[in-house]
C-alpha cells in the first residue's frame, strides 16, 4: 500500500496521487473547523489505459479510522483509501495529518482483496 | 300624541333594538377576519365549549430501556363550539338595554299618576321623550347598517327558518374555506376555519337543531429568500482559505500488515 505523503495542515488542500496503472486520483481534503471533521472530495478518471466516460466522483466523504473507507465501492474501483490513526481516534484536528497522528494509504486492487479477507474477515 | 304613546313608541324602539343588539353579545361570535364584531353567528344558546390543543412528543428508547423525550411538535389548535338555534327563543335581558326594557314596563303604569302633573312639566316630560326617542331612532338606523353588512355573508333568504338560515350561514363558511376569528371564553383564536359542521335536529321537534362546529386553526408557510453572495461573510470570511495544491506524489510504500496490526490486533 501507499502512503500519501504530501498532506499538510491547510485546512483545504489538494493533491494527486499517482496509482499503479499510471492514472491519476485528485483527492480534496477539507478540514470543517465548526464539526473538527476533514471531509474529502475524490476524483478518478478510470484506468490509464481506458478511461471512464464520466469520471468516478465521490464528494463529502467523512475521514474515520477505517482499514478501507471506499469499501462500498470496492466492486467499481480497483484501489481502496486506507485510514490510520494510531491513537484509534479519528481525524479531528487540522494538524493529524502534518503531524502523522493520521496517514491515508492507497490500497490497490489485491490489498482491498486482503482487507476483506485478512482484516475485515477477521472482524465479522 | 299622548305622552303616554311617546314613551311606549320610543322605548319600543329601544326593546327592537334590544333583541339584535343583545343576540351579539355575550355569547360566541364567528366572525370573518378583518370585519370585527360583525357578521355574528351566535347560538341562540350556548352549549359546551372545548379547546383542544396537543403536541405529539418522541419517545426515544435508550440501550439501559429507558425512553428519552427530547422533540415536541405541537398541533394546530383546535375548537368545538357546541350550541342550539331555535325558532323560538327568549333570551334573558341583559345589559343596559334590558335595563330600559324595565323601565319601559314601569312607565306604562304612568297614566293612573299623570292627573297631578301641570300641563308645563307634561311638556318638559314629552320634550324629554322626543329626545330620547331620537336617540332610539339612530341606534335603529345604525343597527339596520350592520344587518346590511351582515347580510353579505348570509347566503339564506328571507322566509327561511332559523335553523335553515344558521345552516346557509355556515355551511357557507365552510365551503368557502373561508378563514376567521373565533372568540371563545378563553380567548380570541385567528385564521381558524371550519373542519367539521353537525346539525342534529331532534325527532321530537322541528324548532330546535342542535349544532356543534369543529374548528382547526390553519398555519401558512412564508416564503424566505436569501441572497447568495458567492462568498463567505462574518465568521466563515475569518476562517476560510484558499485551497493550497500540494502537486502530484507516488507516495511512499507501506507494509500492509500495518493494518492487520491496527484493526485486527497482533
Amino acid at each position: 500500500m501507499t502512503k500519501i505523503d504530501n498532506l499538510s495542515s491547510s485546512a483545504s488542500q489538494i493533491t494527486r496521487v499517482i496509482l499503479t496503472d499510471g492514472s491519476i486520483l485528485t483527492l480534496e481534503a477539507r478540514y470543517m473547523a465548526a464539526v473538527q471533521r476533514w471531509n474529502v472530495n475524490l476524483s478518478w478518471p478510470g484506468p490509464a489505459a481506458a478511461p471512464l466516460a464520466t469520471p468516478f466522483q465521490i464528494n463529502g466523504l467523512n475521514l474515520s479510522h477505517a482499514p478501507n473507507i471506499l469499501r462500498p465501492w470496492r466492486d467499481l474501483i480497483p484501489f481502496g483509501l486506507s485510514c490510520v490513526a494510531k491513537d484509534g481516534v479519528d481525524p479531528i484536528d487540522v494538524n493529524d495529518f502534518e503531524q502523522e497522528r493520521v496517514q491515508l494509504y492507497i490500497l490497490d486492487n489485491d490489498e482491498v482483496l486482503s482487507v476483506e479477507q485478512n482484516v475485515y474477515g477477521s472482524l465479522s | 300624541m299622548s305622552i303616554v304613546e311617546t314613551a311606549q313608541s320610543g322605548l319600543g324602539s329601544v326593546a327592537n333594538g334590544k333583541t339584535y343588539l343583545d343576540s351579539l353579545v355575550n355569547r360566541k361570535i364567528l366572525k370573518p377576519q378583518g370585519v370585527k364584531g360583525i357578521n355574528g353567528f351566535v347560538f341562540d344558546y350556548e352549549g359546551d365549549t372545548k379547546v383542544d390543543l396537543r403536541s405529539s412528543i418522541t419517545d426515544h428508547f435508550a440501550e439501559d430501556n429507558t425512553a428519552i423525550q427530547d422533540h415536541i411538535a405541537s398541533h394546530p389548535d383546535r375548537l368545538v363550539l357546541q350550541g342550539y338555534v331555535g325558532e323560538l327563543n327568549r333570551a334573558p335581558q341583559e345589559g343596559i338595554l334590558g335595563t330600559l326594557n324595565s323601565l319601559q314596563n314601569r312607565l306604562t303604569t304612568v297614566p293612573a299618576y299623570l292627573g297631578s302633573y301641570t300641563p308645563g312639566g307634561l311638556a318638559k316630560i314629552q320634550n324629554g321623550l322626543l329626545k330620547a326617542q331620537n336617540t332610539v331612532q339612530q341606534i335603529q338606523q345604525a343597527a339596520a347598517r350592520i344587518k346590511n353588512l351582515v347580510a353579505m355573508f348570509n347566503k339564506a333568504t328571507p322566509g327561511d327558518t332559523k335553523q335553515k338560515k344558521a345552516f346557509a350561514q355556515l355551511d357557507a363558511m365552510r365551503k368557502s374555506a373561508q378563514i376567521f376569528s373565533v372568540e371563545t371564553p378563553y380567548g380570541i383564536w385567528d385564521d381558524m376555519v371550519i373542519e367539521s359542521l353537525s346539525f342534529t335536529q331532534p325527532g321530537d321537534t322541528k324548532g330546535l337543531s342542535d349544532i356543534v362546529v369543529t374548528l382547526k386553526q390553519m398555519r401558512f408557510v412564508e416564503i424566505l429568500v436569501s441572497k447568495n453572495t458567492g462568498g463567505f461573510g462574518g465568521r466563515a470570511a475569518f476562517q476560510a482559505q484558499s485551497q493550497v495544491d500540494q502537486g502530484k506524489t507516488p507516495g511512499t510504500q507501506a507494509p500492509t500488515s500495518l493494518l492487520y496490526s491496527t484493526f485486527v490486533g497482533q
